[in-house]
Parts: structure tokens; C-alpha cells; sequence
């Protein structure tokens, strides 16, 4: 049986090479790192995302408390997360002309990066009317009232 | 070409099936690994947002509390404990969007409605909350309506109320003392009293004369006769609850269910009467000295 079936070239009869072979599974494999690659990032970024989200959540929690006097103190830790912590600074807004003293309380969250040995910080702040029940009437610059 | 024709031989079937098996196991091994990284992903991200939706919701419907006119049932906190396990309920009238009532309720003018926030044990340490809506709110409008369940992971609902002097208190009941202010008698009422003798004032300074003594305030009791304040100035509410899916609550490394505590305060604004100088008066202040 000498025919021959077809005129393609000798590799073709023979079989693949050895480089198309190699060359076939590296695509394979290379492909099928690329989606995990895409879902750790993705993971990541989920992560990362959450972290933001409760960092501004109990950062916001803890500067009402302070405002509204259930806080008492100026600086703590954050109850059940270990090494968060928080101060908060009370400034008095001279420039505002009204009945009562216009505060400023701005509230820096600490809390650890990625990466353990990293602190990163959060901010809010917010202003307020100190009235003369407020929790935070002492901080009001009560000078020009006299 | 005769062992071609043949078929496959031994050495190259191993080699073919060897070579799908460790494709498969590969995508295999890929495929759990993203359902699980899946998972977690929605774990986390679930668990902020749970909490934060109910807060947002009952914001919402506090931020809308209204109360002048409205008869003395206006807003009723009941004290029921503290952190986990904590069954307080709230119940207050409000202008927030509710949902149209089922039949057609005559003095229902769609704008204010009485919501309640509620909670009912499910027998395994979880509660449902449940988010009352009652229309007719003329009679007693802080009870009975409709129930609406918002979530049935709820470990514990607890509500703290600021009053006029700057204090926190678990519960809030003002309804006694607005029942009497109805019966009371308003010529001695302060805000129409300083009114009635501004203008008997006026009335005297243009004739010469003095004022009317009778209309005279004495100091002392113009403290105690100030208008019991019916709703708080802020609401704090603290809410503690676990979160899980169709497979139950998620666990950490030592399988108790994660649990998660939310809070949030919310001014109440209509509560506070905002006194602001007038600037003509104060205008005219600063010339006299």
C-alpha cells in the first residue's frame, strides 16, 4: 500500500512536533493562569472595597457617639476589632455669627493596612450647635459671649 | 503505517488519558476555588450591607417623625433590655413613604402614617424584625396596622432616646403629659402667655401706662412651665445581627455565627425649635450702649 492520501507536508502526516505540542499547552495553561490572576485581583479589590465601607461606617458611628455624648472620652480603641483606634479633635468656628457656638469635631480612625505592619487613617468631621446642654459645650470658645 | 492503521497503542492511550486527567483535575481545582472565592467575597460584602439597609430604612422613616397636632399618642419607646438579646421597640408617626393600605382607609391623607419597628422571636436566638404600618391614625395610632417582616437574623434591637436636658434614656413615654396639656389652661400657657403681654405691653407703652399686672411673668415658674417635649431630640438605635444564606448563618474559625452590630443616630428635627436672634432687635442692641 504505497498511496499516498494526500499531498500535505511530511509533519503533517507524521503527527504534531514537539514545539506545537509545547506550544498548544503553554496557551492552555497561560490561559488558565490568566483567570486565576483575574480572580484573586478581584477578590482583592472585594476585600478592600469592604474594609473601606466598615472603616467609614465605624468611623461615623464613633464621631455621632461623640457628639451626642454617649462617647465620653476623646480618644479610645474600637471595641472587638483589634488595633483600631480613634481621637477626636474640637475646634471652635469663630467665623460663623450665631446664637450658640458653632463647633467643628473631627474624628481620625487608625486602623492596619494590608499590610499588618501599615497604619492607615480615616477622617470625618462634622459641625454642630453647643447649646447649653451640650456634652460638648466646654470645648466652645465662650470668651466673647461675656 | 501498518501500526497506525492499526489504532492507538497502549503507551499512547496512557499518555492521553493521563494528560485529560490532570486538565480535568486543573479546571476542577480552579472551578471549586472560584465558588469559594465566590462565596466569601458575598460573605463579606453581605455583612456590611445587611445592617446598614435596615439602619437606612428606619433613618428614613425617623428622619420623617412629626408630632405637632397630632393628639398625645405621638411616639412610644419601649425598653427591652440591652446589646445582644435586646427587644426594643419604637413606635412614632411619621410622614416616610409607607406602603398603600389594602382597603380604603377614610382619614388616610397618604401623608402621615404610624410606623413601628418590632421584634418577634423565632425560638433559636434569632428575631425577625418586623416593621409595623398603621394608617388610621386618629384613635390610638401607635398600635395595631400591618406587619411587615424586614429580616429574620436579628440578634438584638436596642433604642436610646436623648430628652431635653441632654441625656440618654432607654425608654420614652410622653403621652401622660400631653394628655394633660390638653386639659390645661392656655391663657397660663408660656408661648401664648408671652404673647398675650407682648402685645398687652404694646398696647400700655402706647396708652403710657404700665402693663397689666395680671399678665406680669414671675421667673421661677417659667422654667417649669416649659412644653414637655413629645418626641426625643435624637434616636439612637443599636443593631446587632447575624447574617448567613441559604445554607445558614456564616460561622468563624470556632463556628459561632459572625455577628455584626450596626448603630446610628438620628436627630430628630422637628423636636428642636430653633431660636434664632432677630436681626432687627439685635441691630438695634448693639446701638443702646
Amino acid at each position: 500500500m504505497q498511496v499516498k492520501l494526500s499531498d500535505d507536508s511530511r509533519t503533517r502526516r507524521e503527527g504534531f512536533t514537539l514545539i506545537e505540542l509545547v506550544l498548544a499547552v503553554g496557551l492552555i495553561g497561560g490561559s488558565f493562569l490568566a483567570l486565576l490572576f483575574l480572580r484573586a485581583s478581584a477578590v482583592d479589590k472585594a476585600h478592600r472595597f469592604n474594609t473601606q465601607r466598615t472603616v467609614q461606617r465605624v468611623a461615623q458611628e464613633k464621631l455621632d457617639e461623640v457628639v451626642f455624648g454617649i462617647e465620653e472620652l476623646q480618644s479610645g480603641e474600637i471595641e472587638g476589632k483589634t488595633g483600631w483606634a480613634w481621637e477626636v479633635y474640637i475646634s471652635t468656628l469663630a467665623t460663623v455669627e450665631s446664637l450658640y457656638p458653632l463647633l467643628e469635631c473631627t474624628l481620625t480612625l487608625h486602623y492596619p493596612g494590608e499590610d499588618p505592619d501599615t497604619q492607615e487613617e480615616h477622617q470625618v468631621a462634622t459641625r454642630f450647635f453647643a447649646d447649653e446642654t451640650h456634652p460638648l459645650r466646654e470645648f466652645a470658645d465662650l470668651e466673647g459671649e461675656g | 503505517m501498518k501500526r497506525r492503521n492499526g489504532g492507538f497503542t497502549l503507551i499512547e492511550l496512557v499518555v492521553v488519558v493521563g494528560m485529560f486527567g490532570l486538565l480535568m483535575s486543573m479546571t476542577y481545582q480552579i472551578l471549586t476555588t472560584t465558588i469559594e472565592a465566590e462565596r466569601r467575597v458575598n460573605r463579606d460584602t453581605r455583612t456590611g450591607k445587611i445592617g446598614e439597609g435596615i439602619l437606612t430604612q428606619m433613618r428614613r422613616d425617623l428622619q420623617g417623625v412629626i408630632w405637632r397636632n397630632l393628639g398625645p399618642q405621638v411616639f412610644r419607646g419601649v425598653d427591652g433590655g440591652s446589646g445582644e438579646g435586646a427587644e426594643d421597640e419604637v413606635h412614632f408617626l411619621t410622614t416616610s413613604p409607607v406602603p398603600e393600605p389594602d382597603d380604603v382607609i377614610d382619614e388616610w391623607t397618604g401623608s402621615v402614617s404610624s410606623v413601628g419597628y418590632v421584634l418577634k422571636s423565632t425560638g433559636d436566638g434569632n428575631y425577625t424584625l418586623f416593621r409595623r404600618v398603621q394608617w388610621e391614625t386618629r384613635d390610638s395610632p401607635l398600635e395595631d396596622g400591618q406587619y411587615y417582616e424586614i429580616y429574620n437574623r436579628v440578634r438584638g434591637l436596642e433604642i436610646n432616646y436623648l430628652d431635653r436636658e441632654g441625656e440618654w434614656a432607654d425608654e420614652w413615654d410622653k403621652s401622660a403629659e400631653l394628655e394633660a396639656l390638653e386639659n390645661q389652661n392656655w391663657d397660663t400657657f408660656l408661648p401664648y402667655r408671652d404673647a398675650k403681654k407682648a402685645a398687652a405691653d404694646a398696647a400700655a407703652q402706647l396708652a403710657g401706662e404700665e402693663g397689666d399686672p395680671s399678665l406680669l411673668i414671675d421667673d421661677e415658674t417659667e422654667e417649669e412651665e416649659e412644653i414637655p417635649l413629645p418626641i426625643p431630640r435624637a434616636v439612637q438605635i443599636i443593631l446587632t445581627i447575624s447574617v448567613g444564606d441559604e445554607r445558614g448563618a456564616y460561622l468563624d474559625n470556632e463556628g459561632n455565627p459572625i455577628l455584626e452590630r450596626v448603630s446610628t443616630i438620628v436627630p430628630l428635627i422637628c423636636a428642636e425649635v430653633l431660636r434664632v436672634e432677630d436681626p432687627a432687635e439685635s441691630a438695634q442692641g448693639d446701638e443702646q450702649p
